[in-house]
C-alpha cells in the first residue's frame, strides 16, 4: 500500500478514537450528573423537614445530626437554605441565616476557604458572605485573598467583606479593590453597591469612611470617578462639600476629566447651590465633557448671568459642549430664533437640528406625563 | 453501447485520478487540519464550559440591579407578518428580569395586522421620530409608545428585511447596548442578568453572544420553556443536533482562542455606540449577523483599541421554527 493510505488509515483511526473518547466521556458525565441529581434530591427530602422544624421549634442539634461528613450534604443544605431566604423576611430570614452559622457548615467551609483550588475558595466566599462575619481567622483569609491575581477570588472575597457590618472592614476592603486596575466597571459598581448598608443609621458613617477611600492617591481615575456616581446614586449628602472642594482645587489625582466631570454632575444632583460660582470657572475647561457637564448643571440652574456664557459656548469646536449649550439656553426659555440669531451661517444647519432634538425630547416626555 | 458507455466513463475517472494524483497529500493534508481542528475545539469547550460553570456559581448581582449606572439594554425585535405569536413574544419580553430596558419592536412593512394589534392590545399612542438618524435604513412611516408599558415602543417603516430593520431599532433605541432577537423567540426570564456576566469579567466588551436552541417539541407555559424535548419531525431533529454543536462546540472554542466571527442574529447584545461607529448592520448581504461582527474586529483593529467579542454558553433564547426548511437552518 501507498505511504499516503497508511497517513489516511492511521489520521482516520485517531480521529475515530478521539471522537469515541468524548462519545464515552459524554456519556459518563450524563450518568454522573443523573446520579448527583438524584442524591442531591434525597438530600433534599432528607433536610427539608427538619429545617422546618428548626423554624418552628428552633431546634437546631436535629438539623446537625443529619451531616455525616458528605460534601453533597452542605451543598443540599445550603441550596435550600438559600431558596428558602428568597421567599421569607424578617425574623424567619434570620433564623435561617443563623442555621447556615452552625458547626458543620461553617467548619466545610473554613476548610474550603483553606483549600488551594481557587474554586473551592471561591464557594467559601460565597457562603461567609450570607453569614456574621466574626471570626477574626475568617477576615483574616478573606483580606489575604484581596492581593490574588484571580479576579474572581477578589471579587468574591471583597463581596464577603462587604457583608460586614463594621464599616471599617468594608471600606478598607473597598480601599484595597479600589486600586486595581483588573476589575471591571461592572465589577466596581457592584462591589460599591455592596459596600452600602441598607440600615440608614450608617450612612453617615459609610460617607466619611469613604472620604479615606477618596484621599487615597493610586486609584486609578475610572474607579474614582465611578465611586463619585456611586455616592451620588446612593446620596451621601455628607460627602457634597468635600466633593466641591476637590473641584475648587483639584490635586493631581483629581484633575481628570472623568473626575471632575463626576462631581460637577453630583453638584448638581445634590442641588448644590454654592457650587455654582465654581461650575462657572469649568466652562472653559480644556475636555469637552468636563464644559458639558458645567453646563448641563448650570442650565438646570437658570441664572441670567450665565445666559452670555451658554450663547457664547454655541461657537465651540465641539458637537456635544454645542448641542448641551442649545439645550441649557432653550430649557431657560430661549426661542429658536434667538438661539439661531447667535450661530454664524455655517453652525445653523447643526444647531437647528439640536433645537429640534430638545423640542422632540420635552413632547415625548410631555406625551408620558400627560 | 453501455459498455463502451461505462469504459469512456472509467477511462475519464482514471485520468482524473491520475491528474489528481500529485495533489493528495493536500486532501490529506486539509482532511487532518478540518477535523483536528474540530477535535480541538470540542476538548477546548468542554474544558472551559466546565470552567466556567464553576466560577459562575458564584456571582450573586443584586447590589448591580438596583443601581442604575451601569449598562441598560434595548431589545430589537424585528417583526414581518407576526400577528399569530406577537403578542405573546412581546408580553414575554416585558416581564424579564432586569432593572433598566426597553423593549423595541420594528413592524418591517408587515401586510397583515401585526401593527393593529400591537397598537390595541398595548394602547399605543405616537411619539415623535428620533432626529438623528446615524445609520440607513429604510424610511419609519410611525413611532409609538404604550401607555400600559411605558418601555415598550413600537415602529412602523417600510419594508427593507431583518438588517434594515434592526438599523431602524438601533437608531431609536436609548439605551447603551442593543440585544437583536428574533420576533419568534422566547427569552429566559434571567437571560439578560446572565449575558452581562461577561461585561463583568471584562471591560471593554463589544459583543455577546448566547446559546440559541430549538424550541419546537418542548413545553411551553406562560412563554416560558419548562420541559425540553426534541421536535418531531426528522429535519428538526437534526437541526436541534446541529445548533448544539455549532453554539456548544464551536463558538465556546473559538471564544476561548478569542477569535469569535459570528454571533447569531437570533440573540446577541452588541455596545450600540460601537454598531454606530461602524454603520450598524449591512442590508446586501445574507448573513448580516457574522457580517457586523466581522467589521466590529476589522474597526478596532484597525484604531488600536483593545475589545472582545465574547460567547457564553449559559443564556438561552428559543426560537420556534417553522416551515420554509426550517427558516433556513442556519445558527
Amino acid at each position: 500500500m501507498d505511504i499516503s493510505v497508511y497517513l489516511l488509515l492511521i489520521v482516520s483511526m485517531v480521529l475515530l478514537g478521539l471522537t469515541l473518547v468524548l462519545f464515552l466521556s459524554a456519556i459518563i458525565i450524563r450518568v454522573r450528573h443523573r446520579n448527583w441529581s438524584a442524591k442531591l434530591e434525597n438530600y433534599r427530602k432528607t433536610l427539608m423537614p427538619h429545617v422546618l422544624n428548626y423554624l418552628e421549634e428552633g431546634n437546631e442539634k436535629e438539623v446537625i445530626e443529619q451531616f455525616t461528613g458528605k460534601n453533597l450534604e452542605y451543598y443540599a443544605f445550603e441550596k435550600i437554605i438559600t431558596e428558602m431566604l428568597t421567599h421569607v423576611e424578617g425574623t424567619e430570614a434570620d433564623k435561617l441565616k443563623e442555621l447556615l452559622f452552625i458547626e458543620p457548615i461553617f467548619d466545610h467551609h473554613f476548610n474550603l476557604l483553606r483549600s488551594s483550588d481557587d474554586v473551592a475558595r471561591v464557594k467559601a466566599c460565597n457562603y461567609f458572605s450570607n453569614v456574621r462575619l466574626v471570626n477574626y481567622k475568617v477576615i483574616k483569609k478573606l483580606k489575604g485573598y484581596l492581593d490574588s491575581p484571580n479576579q474572581m477570588l477578589v471579587f468574591s472575597a471583597a463581596t464577603a467583606l462587604m457583608g460586614s457590618d463594621d464599616v471599617n472592614l468594608r471600606v478598607e476592603a473597598l480601599s484595597r479593590v479600589a486600586k486595581k486596575d483588573f476589575l471591571s466597571e461592572m465589577a466596581m459598581i457592584e462591589l460599591f453597591h455592596k459596600f452600602h448598608s441598607d440600615e440608614d443609621d450608617q450612612n453617615e458613617a459609610e460617607g466619611e469612611a469613604l472620604k479615606i477611600v477618596l484621599d487615597e492617591q493610586d486609584i486609578p481615575p475610572a474607579n474614582r470617578a465611578l465611586f463619585i456616581k456611586g455616592i451620588t446614586e446612593i446620596g451621601y449628602y455628607n460627602l457634597v462639600n468635600y466633593l466641591l472642594e476637590k473641584l475648587q482645587d483639584p490635586s493631581r489625582e483629581w484633575n481628570h476629566p472623568e473626575v471632575l466631570s463626576a462631581i460637577i454632575k453630583a453638584q448638581g444632583e445634590f442641588n448644590n447651590v454654592k457650587s455654582i460660582k465654581t461650575l462657572r470657572r469649568y466652562l472653559d475647561h480644556e475636555a469637552p465633557e468636563v464644559v458639558v457637564s458645567a453646563l448641563e448643571e448650570l442650565g438646570d440652574y437658570g441664572s441670567e448671568d450665565d445666559f452670555p456664557y451658554f450663547k457664547f459656548l454655541l461657537g465651540h469646536e465641539d458637537k456635544n459642549v454645542k448641542k448641551a449649550a442649545v439645550f441649557a439656553l432653550l430649557k431657560n426659555g430661549f426661542k429658536e430664533s434667538e438661539i439661531l440669531h447667535e450661530v454664524p451661517e455655517s453652525n445653523i444647519k447643526l444647531i437647528t437640528k439640536y433645537v429640534l432634538m430638545y423640542v422632540h425630547e420635552k413632547r415625548n416626555e410631555s406625551n408620558f406625563n400627560g | 453501447m453501455n459498455q463502451i458507455l461505462m469504459a469512456e466513463i472509467r477511462d475519464i475517472l482514471q485520468q482524473f485520478v491520475t491528474y489528481m494524483e500529485p495533489a493528495e497529500w493536500l486532501f490529506i493534508g486539509y482532511f487532518l487540519a478540518v477535523n483536528l481542528t474540530y477535535i480541538l475545539l470540542v476538548i477546548i469547550s468542554f474544558f472551559y464550559i466546565r470552567h466556567q460553570q464553576n466560577y459562575y456559581q458564584v456571582f450573586n448581582l443584586k447590589g448591580l440591579f438596583n443601581s442604575n449606572l451601569y449598562k441598560p439594554v434595548s431589545i430589537l425585535s424585528p417583526a414581518y407578518n407576526e400577528e399569530v405569536n406577537i403578542i405573546a413574544s412581546v408580553e414575554a419580553l416585558l416581564q424579564l428580569h432586569f432593572s433598566d430596558f426597553e423593549v423595541i419592536v420594528i413592524n418591517d412593512g408587515s401586510t397583515d395586522d401585526t401593527l393593529k394589534l400591537l397598537i390595541e392590545h398595548f394602547d399605543l399612542y405616537e411619539i415623535d421620530r428620533p432626529v438623528e438618524l446615524p445609520i440607513d435604513h429604510k424610511p419609519i412611516k410611525k413611532v409609538y409608545r404604550s401607555s400600559i408599558y411605558p418601555e415598550l415602543k413600537v415602529v412602523d417603516k417600510e419594508n427593507g428585511r431583518k438588517a434594515d430593520a434592526l438599523n431602524a431599532g438601533i437608531n431609536v433605541a436609548s439605551k447603551d447596548l442593543v440585544c437583536s432577537i428574533d420576533a419568534d423567540s422566547i427569552l429566559e426570564p434571567d437571560v439578560l442578568l446572565k449575558l452581562l456576566k461577561a461585561f463583568m469579567e471584562e471591560e471593554n466588551v463589544v459583543a455577546v453572544g448566547g446559546i440559541v436552541r430549538i424550541a419546537n417539541g418542548c413545553t411551553i407555559e406562560d412563554n416560558i420553556v419548562k420541559k425540553v424535548d426534541l421536535p418531531k419531525s426528522f429535519l428538526g431533529r437534526i437541526q436541534t443536533v446541529e445548533y448544539l454543536r455549532s453554539f456548544l462546540f464551536g463558538r465556546v472554542g473559538w471564544d476561548y482562542l478569542d477569535s469569535l466571527l459570528i454571533i447569531s442574529g437570533a440573540f446577541g447584545v452588541f455596545d450600540k455606540k460601537a454598531v454606530v461607529e461602524v454603520g450598524g448592520y449591512l442590508h446586501d448581504t445574507v448573513g448580516e449577523d457574522m457580517e457586523l461582527v466581522v467589521r466590529l474586529h476589522r474597526h478596532f483593529k484597525d484604531k488600536g483599541e483593545p475589545y472582545r467579542v465574547r460567547f457564553l454558553p449559559e443564556p438561552v433564547c428559543w426560537p420556534c421554527r417553522s416551515s420554509f426548511l426550517l427558516r433556513c437552518w442556519a445558527p
